[in-house]
């Protein structure tokens, strides 16, 4: 298994996870249909659905093209989509596209938003985490973690403080996106004792630093860590010896 | 001057005010804990002021938050919520300036800070006037003025314009007292500064008031400027919504246990053959007929 990084920030989001045998599961609908064909190398045959956590664009705006060319989206029931591409999902109800079992979970966002636990033989039990003040849940057996670190805290209330970032823009992230700290917090709380990857994502362009979140994140569970941006391939098997 | 040439041209703005509005709701209701002064009630204070706001309109008539940039209306708006200040009991005042709506504290807005961050326990101002029998001294070794005595009376006082100076005792919580003196020069000297300058009516006829205002002023600046954020700090003090929020976290995150259904359920949509197969048709519709759906 293969998680490839498509984007990962408030531009755009999407993540490819792609099994050995070319199965597909495309994960959020930010980048343009036209990414995702580069990357699979223009074969979508082996593309089995698409999961689309919430309603923002950054995460949804290019869903209609998916559908168009015949993938089946995945997503709340209102979240605007409709048509026989679009098939609805409700937390807590789990579900099996192709190799994949999926549970999809209730996060806390400003918009009803999925978190989604994924099982694959290849990849074993993933867990995928975007956009949230926190998480409300643990999971058992965990082999990978793909979860939002989106800002410092620190750094966001200096940059208020010096007037380069809005006092709205800044009480809403910290209402509606996970910090570093609460991001090492689930960590922390979670068995990590089967985990072989932990992928930090939607990292924020001005309110975190990659660097020192791989470190801290590195130093708190002792685990592979990764930062997703455009681009990034990772292993994601059930270990790393696959 | 034509009300209707006044309001044509600043229609536009009017969603983007109230969008600057809705921000401002949003920015008070999503505040961490802590963030207003005890007892302050922002949010009320927030309606209470853009109501009071709406009505104040600039020399050409306009409605002042129509006229000023909306950050400006923003940001003067929050400057004063997290003061703790209202501008309707005139603790503080929002004026344009070119184009700018900016928060000026008042005097009175400098009293109540100064009591509710400084110690202050009362703030007194008295005018000299002319015939008054005032003397003070300054110890030497602290530096620390005293008055020795004020003799005053109805004759005296006048109608109020003849004055010598004017005086603040500032007395503190822990009992210490802060005398501030002031001479007239100085007083005028200080109204000269106003933007506009010179002597507004105002002033002329009740020279012995605004003197007053002005030395209780100067009295409160190093209090206010050297206190702390004690009053953020109080005990009892969490904004409701800014404490849930901050409680959330720590109670709800990571609380509950989450895993797959034990029994395997069959709710697939669709083999992986089937799609593979839709896929290729679409992506051969698509290419055959890109205005296709």
């Amino acid at each position: 298994m293969i998680l490839i990084v498509l984007g990962s920030s408030s531009a755009g989001n999407g993540y490819l996870l792609q099994d050995s045998e070319g199965n597909c599961l495309i994960l959020e609908a930010g980048v343009r249909l036209k990414e995702v064909k580069k990357a699979l190398d223009f074969d979508l045959s082996g593309v089995q659905g698409c999961l689309i956590s919430h309603r923002h664009g950054d995460h949804i705006k290019y869903a209609s093209d998916y559908m168009k060319a015949g993938i089946d989206v995945y997503t709340d029931a209102t979240n605007g989509l409709e048509g026989h591409r679009f098939i609805q999902m409700e937390s807590g109800k789990q579900l099996t596209i192709g190799p994949w079992k999926i549970k999809p979970f209730s996060v806390i966002h400003d918009v009803p938003t999925f978190g989604f636990l994924l099982d694959h033989p290849e990849s074993g039990k993933t867990c995928f985490i975007t956009d949230t003040h926190y998480c409300p849940y643990i999971f058992k057996g965990l082999n990978n973690i793909i979860i939002e670190a989106n800002f410092c805290e620190e750094i966001m209330t200096k940059r208020f403080l010096e007037g380069s970032l809005n006092a709205v823009v800044r009480a809403r992230t910290m209402k509606s996106h996970m910090s570093l700290q609460t991001t090492l917090d689930f960590l922390k709380a979670n068995d990590l004792s089967e985990v072989n990857n932990i992928i930090l994502i939607h990292l924020s362009s001005g309110n975190a630093d990659p660097e020192s979140f791989l470190q801290r994140t590195l130093a708190a569970t002792g685990k592979t860590v990764a930062i997703a941006s455009p681009g990034t391939e990772i292993q994601l098997n059930k270990t790393p010896f696959l | 001057m034509s009300q209707d040439n006044n309001q044509t041209p600043v229609k536009p703005k009017k969603e983007g005010l109230m969008e600057v509005k809705n921000e401002l709701v949003n920015t008070i209701s999503s505040s961490e804990e802590r963030a207003f002064p005890a007892n302050y009630a922002a949010l009320s204070n927030l309606n209470i002021s853009w109501l009071y706001m709406l009505g104040i309109k600039d020399k050409d008539g306009n409605s002042v938050l129509m006229s000023c940039t909306p950050k400006s209306v923003q940001r003067s708006f929050l400057e004063m919520l997290y003061s703790g200040l209202s501008v309707v009991k005139k603790q503080c005042y929002l004026i344009p300036y070119g184009g700018e709506l900016t928060f000026v504290s008042s005097y009175a807005g400098d009293e109540l800070k100064a009591k509710r961050d400084g110690g202050v326990l009362s703030v007194i101002a008295s005018a000299i006037y002319e015939g008054d029998k005032f003397a003070y001294e300054v110890e030497a070794e602290s530096g620390i003025k005293r008055i020795k005595e004020h003799e005053q009376s109805l004759d005296t006082i006048g109608n109020g314009t003849k004055i010598k100076g004017a005086y603040c005792v500032v007395t503190f919580k822990d009992g210490r007292r802060e005398l501030t003196i002031m001479s007239k020069d100085q007083i005028i000297m200080s109204w000269n500064q106003r933007q506009g300058q010179g002597l507004s009516p105002a002033h002329q006829k009740f020279t012995d008031e605004m003197a007053c205002k002005t030395v209780k002023r100067r009295a409160l600046k190093p209090i206010i400027g050297s206190s702390n954020d004690s009053s953020l700090m109080e005990e009892g003090n969490e904004s409701p919504k800014g404490s849930e929020a901050a409680q959330a976290v720590k109670q709800k995150a990571n609380a509950e246990r989450f895993d797959f259904d034990e029994h395997e359920e069959v709710s697939s949509k669709q083999t992986a053959p089937e799609a593979k197969a839709v896929a290729v048709a679409a992506e051969a519709v698509q290419a055959e007929y890109p205005s296709f759906a």
